[in-house]
């Protein structure tokens, strides 16, 4: 996946937990960790509304596209120009 | 919140019936190898009943039955054919015993691995692992042991009426031949194109559960 979630590094901008960002968001703390890992697949919109109204910041601030190369049988996940 | 699954119903008698034919075929086996070691005792004779399946050729069949037609304008000549039947006889010995244990053996593997398999998938299913690799494993191998008996099974048979005529001396019965049998083979084809549907579930439920 080239898109890198940059959660814990707003976490720590914010000074709280992911546990109470968890409770504020509305979503359990195994699936913050998901989105914090990078195992995601996806994000909701409604999350993503969320999260950036909790950490006053924006959908920029939160995801990163990162240019990688592919390794054998990868899918390129990339629309075609 | 959970939500309801569709066919629950179906799925707990299929469940059910999974569940009654694995206790079936376990008393089965064990009652069969009881019987093996018993019947000389329980009925003091030391011939073991057997029964192969048997063809009649068209030719002979024809004696068997003559047909005449009253009217030649409205049917004309009838004549018998694809006769088929078991032939019984008893065997001496313990030999016998162990010749029809060359067919039970296989066939009682694939009866309780299919029947494991589907009380497994079911289970599973009912308790809301619904879309899982395991579970497509599972049917993918369910197809390919289906396939496998369809394909094995019937040819086994015939190995198996071959020894018992040979064994008995029994030479020139036409002995019928099945190469494969429908009633499974089919079934396998269709729980294998399940079993690819059911992969791409698997994928889809991944893809759900790792949207946040």
């Amino acid at each position: 996946m080239a898109i890198r979630v940059n959660l814990d590094l707003m976490v720590v901008r914010r000074g709280i937990t992911l546990t109470e960002l968890a409770e504020r968001v509305g979503i359990t703390l195994p699936n913050l960790s998901v989105l914090k890992t990078n195992k995601a697949r996806g994000i909701r919109f409604r999350t993503l509304n969320a999260i950036c109204r909790e950490l006053d910041c924006q959908p920029g601030d939160l995801l990163e596209y990162v240019k990688e190369e592919l390794t054998d049988g990868e899918e390129n996940d990339e629309p075609e120009a | 919140m959970t939500t309801a699954i569709p066919g629950r119903r179906v799925t707990r008698l299929a469940k059910v019936l999974a569940d009654v034919g694995w206790w079936l075929a376990i008393g089965g086996i064990v009652l069969a190898l009881a019987l093996s070691f018993l019947w000389p005792v329980i009925t003091g004779s030391r011939y073991w009943g057997v029964e192969i399946h048997v063809s009649i050729p068209d030719e002979t069949a024809q004696h068997l039955l003559l047909l005449t037609s009253p009217d030649t304008l409205i049917a004309r000549h009838p004549s018998l054919n694809g006769v088929e039947g078991n032939l019984r006889f008893e065997l001496f010995g313990v030999r016998s015993i162990l010749l029809e244990w060359i067919f039970a053996l296989p066939f009682f593997a694939v009866v309780v691995l299919g029947l494991f398999l589907a009380r497994s998938f079911l289970r599973d299913v009912l308790g809301r692992q619904v879309f899982s690799a395991t579970n497509a494993r599972r049917l993918t191998l369910l197809g390919w042991l289906l396939i496998g008996a369809g394909v094995a099974l019937p040819l086994l048979d015939f190995l198996h009426s071959a020894l018992l005529i040979k064994t008995a001396g029994l030479e020139g019965v036409p002995l019928s031949l099945r190469i494969w049998s429908f009633g499974t083979f089919v079934p396998g084809i269709l729980v294998l194109v399940v079993a690819a549907a059911w992969r791409y579930g698997v994928e889809l439920q991944q893809d759900r559960d790792l949207v946040v």
